[in-house]
């Protein structure tokens, strides 16, 4: 079975009736490929890409408001995306290729939870909250809580991913991607930064990792090493190691650390220093 | 609410109301039912790019897409390309006169790139025509005919 609702109320009904009966498919990037590997029990879809009331893109009330449905090409086109979180377009804009941008979604971004997913760095330091529902309600939690418990019930749908909006001047953005190509090409690392600088000094920093964990990580010391501090080699390298320690400390032993903490230390050098161009 | 059994989309300019299975890709519609085989299948995992068809216009994966997904659609394949009198389109008579196609394999995909790219952008640079077809591999390694091409295309349909 495959079902095309028209309005998001249908596509909540369909849930609570048939639940974890259904995949949801929007965009198709990773539901095809895992299709044809063989990962799903069930061959029956709700196919939400129709749904136009899922695909919005708006500001209110210090917050811009994501539709889930939206693709990568169309955020990192979109003009509140530019001008109120340059970061996340630039995110979406080293995903994939073209063509995955012109159909991946960020919500299927969010579901997925892909270790090396490009956008949700980003969406972590930016403070990312996720709304849910079903249709006997709804219920909004922080991006970072979901990663830590990433449970969605099969009578829910992710219908909203909204943003707080910096507030003020002096924010700085750092965001690279390291891949094997330049092009259409998975991350063998990412890492999103969000500062923000008062007179030449941190007054706050949230940094995060891509494909380094089995989900990407917030770097919680951050904050409280570099707030007072001005940007520098030094202070970029003291976070490197801090954040190194931290993974190695909280997340599980992967073999790939041998290659990615070092990598990893000189890309929140990096980071750090960028912030400098502000100062 | 009823499983959708059917589709009607728009291709290549034709109107088709087809069965579909729930499982079915866009690119086997196309290639296995309705023998547009102009669309190749290369990875089949939306990396190679070579099943790129335009979807309402813009580059996709046809391997990445669920049949049903095209309902209501309009899709555009290399079959359904062609200049204002039926004649082969600028984009094509370039990657002839630029040399720009080796096997082939990818040439439908880098054509339809090239085709969607001047149509929202009529004067690119070589960078914005290198983004353009980074979603779709060469393995002749022919991308600079393949930029030539598109570059003399632009040039030619300006006029």
């Amino acid at each position: 079975m495959i079902f095309q609702p028209e309005t998001r109320k249908d596509a909540l009904a369909l849930l609570a009736q048939y639940g974890s009966q259904l995949v949801v498919v929007s965009g198709g990037t990773d539901v095809l490929p895992s299709l044809r590997a063989g990962k799903y029990v069930v061959s029956s879809f709700l196919d939400i890409s129709h749904l136009k009331d899922l695909s919005f893109c708006y500001q209110e009330n210090d917050y811009l408001y994501l539709g889930p449905s939206l693709t990568h090409t169309q955020i990192l086109e979109h003009e509140l995306v530019r001008s109120l979180v340059p970061l996340l377009g630039s995110a979406c804009s080293s995903i994939g290729s073209p063509q995955i941008r012109n159909r991946g979604t960020l919500g299927g971004n969010v579901i997925t939870l892909a270790s090396c997913s490009d956008s949700i760095p980003a969406l972590l330091v930016l403070g990312a909250r996720l709304t849910f529902t079903s249709s006997s309600g709804s219920r909004t939690i922080s991006l970072s809580e979901y990663l830590v418990s990433p449970l969605v019930e099969s009578s829910e749908l992710l219908t909203c991913i909204s943003i707080p909006l910096p507030s003020g001047s002096g924010w700085a953005y750092y965001h690279k991607k390291i891949a094997r190509r330049q092009a259409a090409a998975k991350s063998r690392m990412s890492v999103a930064l969000v500062a923000r600088m008062e007179e030449g000094r941190f007054s706050s920093c949230n940094i995060a990792c891509g494909a380094v964990t089995s989900v990407p990580y917030l770097i919680s010391s951050a904050n409280d090493l570099v707030v007072g501090q001005c940007p520098s080699e030094d202070l970029g390298r003291q976070l490197g190691v801090l954040a190194a320690k931290e993974i190695s400390e909280n997340a599980p032993m992967r073999q790939s650390y041998a290659y990615k903490l070092p990598v990893l230390q000189e890309l929140v050098k990096r980071a750090i220093v960028s912030c400098g161009s502000l100062s | 609410m009823k499983s959708l059994e059917q589709i009607t989309c728009i291709i290549n300019g034709n109107q088709i109301t087809l069965p579909i299975a729930p499982t079915e890709r866009l690119v086997d519609v196309l290639r296995k039912r309705l023998n547009l085989t102009g669309t190749k299948e290369g990875c089949s995992i939306g990396e190679c790019g070579a099943c790129t068809v335009l979807l309402d216009g813009i580059p996709v994966s046809s391997c990445m897409v669920l049949a049903s997904q095209a309902n209501g659609k309009e899709i555009l394949t290399i079959e359904g390309l062609h200049g204002q009198d039926g004649e082969i389109h600028p984009v094509q008579q370039a990657f002839i006169d630029a040399g720009a196609v080796q096997c082939g394999y990818c040439t439908p995909a880098m054509v339809l790139c090239a085709y969607a790219l001047l149509k929202k952008n009529k004067d690119p640079s070589v960078e914005e025509i290198k983004l353009a077809i980074s979603g779709t591999l060469c393995r002749c390694t022919g991308y600079t005919q393949i930029i030539e091409a598109i570059a003399l295309a632009a040039a030619r349909m300006k006029y």
